[in-house]
């Protein structure tokens, strides 16, 4: 067995948590998320679409998802015969209803392997403000004797 | 086991006594002291629901209630004072001793482990990472009381939404954990589960932005201590996938039960990954199907409409070609080889099957794989990789050992010659360095360098975990004392060094900010493994290794 006992203080640690995932799609999504939105503003922003793998084909779907209206961007988009690194983009337009909104994202694709893979993610726009934050919490919340905060579920009787 | 806590509150039944005699002149009756209230037993089954998955999404038209198994279930005299805690049973079973004629309340928390202590916890991280609890109250009288309950879904058929609490969320992604807990007892009965902390809310999607507290976050993954799950509905929902539950807590396994050196960060099907990598996932979707008794694995997304992914149809199927990597780095396809993890989920599924096919003759059960996980794949002074495991496992099980090569080589991965750092005939991971000398070439000859040949090394990839994006170098060290690495690089780049240390693993990727690269650290005797990487690619540098004065540690 070997130990290291300390490290060097030249040295900046820039490691901490290291997250392990499943296969992600062989697709990954930028964009850049504009700051300081209003409700009702109209926003446009890109968003980049980057293979990471050899792909035939993409398929990009926008949606409004919550507490926005997708204005414009969202008509399906197919991208074909990417090469691993090749990049494309969509515009999306939206109008947030409040502080805090998000476009749903969804993409298929079809690897050089035939095999399709979807993927599902959130873009989003805006800021929680603090009453949406409290909104989020749930009010059936209690701190038991042992000290242990418990979100609380009403059972169903069988 | 029950523990009983003090009871804050009393029961009293006062029995007034007449006063005795009657004409004048009789002596009053002694006062009777009351009677002590009579316990009761309350008892009875907990289930969640649960909806079979296909390839066509989730079966929302057909619920089935399913057991809570082990889950720490407590009496509550009122709701919030514990009285008593104790664990469900493998058929969602609960029995408490209560107080008669009173209002209790049977609290069941998404929790596994020791009930007064529980180290695995189901919680919504958008509220405080407050613990997912099921409460039903119960009024007791003189007799036995049996109660059974259910944690809903939340989902009205009607509508086809979600209209009510979705409470039997936490208790479906508890229930996959569970197996995975006794698949692993199974193996090792003394085993002692570290902490986990598995965040999930109807809120929680993948984001390319992170805020934890509003549901924003990385994606299905394992990040020690925490395991992230999405239940954004009818965008991403992981409560009743249990492959995908599965395979995450076959990363928190290795993470916290064996060793991994992989470096995470974003990689998907037919990536050339670092070696570490590709037995970390390999070995954690193996897993997944060894838990759930399942060949085929399944993540499902929206309900409307509906949309899923074949993760895999059958993991006995041979996904991959099997061809050799191109030693001129132009063949990109995908291979099967030590880098990729398609073939490592192959073989790691079938050193475990019972079933033989073509190629296949080993059957060895989790057992061995659990003792060399938790053993000599853990303490290697390699960097991870299918090579450390299979090495082991050769030393574990002897008598296997040319069955088990034959399942290699039908994944391009030749062991003959092989030790636990690498096969050398087939591929040169290592080069080796001796204190005191410069090396320039790696051990082909080539001028040292990283490659980004399959990606580059990324913010997205945790800079850098393709093969090769990271060189690996061994050292003996012969006596302890504090070593010095120097790294030139030719371009302008920080490099990241990445050693081994006791108890394997790596400690601390550490970028380095002077010029030239200069990386310090404590050896004791012995082997070690240390990986030098740059956030840039082709970079060309020369490697040096320098002793300070022994026994003189480092500052």
């Amino acid at each position: 067995m070997k130990k290291i006992i300390m490290l060097s203080l030249v040295l900046m640690v820039v490691v901490s948590s290291i997250a392990q995932a499943r296969p992600t799609s062989p697709v990954s999504l930028e964009y850049d998320e504009p700051e300081n939105i209003m409700a009702g503003q109209l926003v446009t922003t890109k968003v980049r679409v980057i293979a990471n793998t050899d792909l035939p084909s993409i398929t990009l779907s926008a949606s409004a998802y919550s507490g926005l209206l997708l204005i414009s961007g969202n008509e399906e988009t197919v991208f074909t015969n990417l090469k691993r690194g090749d990049s494309r983009e969509i515009e999306v337009t939206i109008q947030l209803d409040n502080d805090l909104g998000y476009v749903a994202m969804q993409i298929a694709s079809t690897d050089t392997m035939d095999r399709d893979r979807h993927q599902s993610l959130a873009l989003r726009f805006g800021s929680p403000n603090t009453t949406t934050l409290s909104k989020m919490r749930s009010q059936n919340t209690i701190v038991d004797s042992s000290g242990q905060t418990l979100e609380l579920m009403q059972a169903e009787v069988n | 086991m029950k523990t009983f806590f003090p009871v804050l509150g009393l029961s009293l039944v006062i029995v007034l006594s007449a006063c005795g005699g009657g004409g004048g002149g009789g002596t009053p009756a002694a006062p009777t002291t009351p009677a002590p209230a009579a316990n009761v037993t309350v008892s009875g089954k907990v289930t969640y629901t649960d909806f079979n998955i296909s390839a066509a999404g989730i079966d929302y038209a057909n619920p089935t209630n399913k057991p809570i198994r082990g889950a720490v279930v407590e009496l509550h005299n009122p709701l919030g004072t514990i009285v008593t805690a104790a664990n469900t049973t493998e058929t969602g079973g609960y029995s408490f001793s209560a107080p008669a004629n009173s209002s209790v309340v049977i609290v069941v928390k998404a929790a596994l482990g020791t009930a007064t202590a529980p180290e695995t916890r189901v919680i919504n991280n958008t509220n405080g990472d407050a613990l997912y609890t099921l409460t039903m109250p119960v009024t007791t009288v003189t007799s036995a009381v049996t109660t059974d309950f259910n944690a809903g879904s939340g989902w009205d058929t009607a509508s086809t939404s979600f209209t009510g609490t979705r409470a039997s969320a936490p208790f479906a992604i508890l229930d996959t954990i569970h197996q995975g807990r006794l698949f692993v007892q199974a193996a090792d009965s003394a085993v002692v589960f570290p902490a986990l902390s598995v965040q999930w809310s109807v809120t929680n999607k993948t984001a390319t932005t992170q805020n934890i507290a509003i549901g924003d976050g990385p994606g299905t993954s394992y990040g020690d201590p925490n395991m992230w799950l999405n239940g954004a509905p009818n965008l991403d929902t992981d409560e009743y996938d249990s492959a995908v539950v599965a395979h995450e807590w076959g990363h928190y396994f290795q993470s916290k039960l064996g060793r991994s050196d992989n470096p995470g960060g974003d990689h998907t099907t037919g990536d050339i990954v670092h070696p570490s990598l590709a037995m970390d996932e390999g070995f954690a979707t193996a897993m997944g199907s060894m838990i759930t008794n399942d060949t085929s694995q399944i993540n499902t997304f929206k309900f409307n409409p509906p949309m899923a992914d074949v993760l895999l149809a059958n993991i006995e199927n041979d996904s991959r070609l099997d061809t050799d990597i191109d030693i001129a780095f132009t063949n990109t396809s995908q291979l099967d080889g030590f880098y990729s993890e398609q073939s490592l989920i192959e073989v790691i599924w079938d050193l475990f099957d019972s079933g033989t096919e073509a190629g296949d003759t080993v059957a060895l059960g989790f057992t061995p794989l659990y003792k060399v996980m938790t053993n000599g794949h853990k303490a290697t002074d390699a960097f991870t990789s299918i090579y450390s495991f299979i090495h082991f496992l050769k030393l574990e099980e002897p008598a296997s050992s040319a069955a088990i090569d034959a399942i290699l080589e039908a994944e391009n991965i030749s062991m003959a010659g092989a030790d636990e750092f690498e096969n050398p005939a087939v591929f040169k991971l290592y080069t080796p360095i001796t204190v005191g000398a410069t090396e320039t070439d790696d051990s082909d000859g080539d001028p040292l360098q990283t490659f980004d040949q399959w990606g580059a090394a990324t913010t997205a990839n945790s800079g850098g975990n393709k093969l090769l994006n990271f060189r690996f170098f061994k050292i003996t060290i012969a006596t302890e004392g504090c070593y010095t690495f120097t790294a030139t690089p030719t371009a302008n780049a920080d490099l990241v060094f990445a050693p081994t240390g006791l108890d394997g693993g790596v400690v601390n990727e550490v970028e380095s900010t002077t010029s030239p690269e200069v990386f310090s650290t404590d050896f004791e005797v012995g082997t070690h493994s240390i990986a030098i990487g740059a956030h840039s690619d082709d970079v060309f540098f020369t490697f040096g290794a320098a002793v300070a004065a022994s026994p003189t540690l480092c500052d």
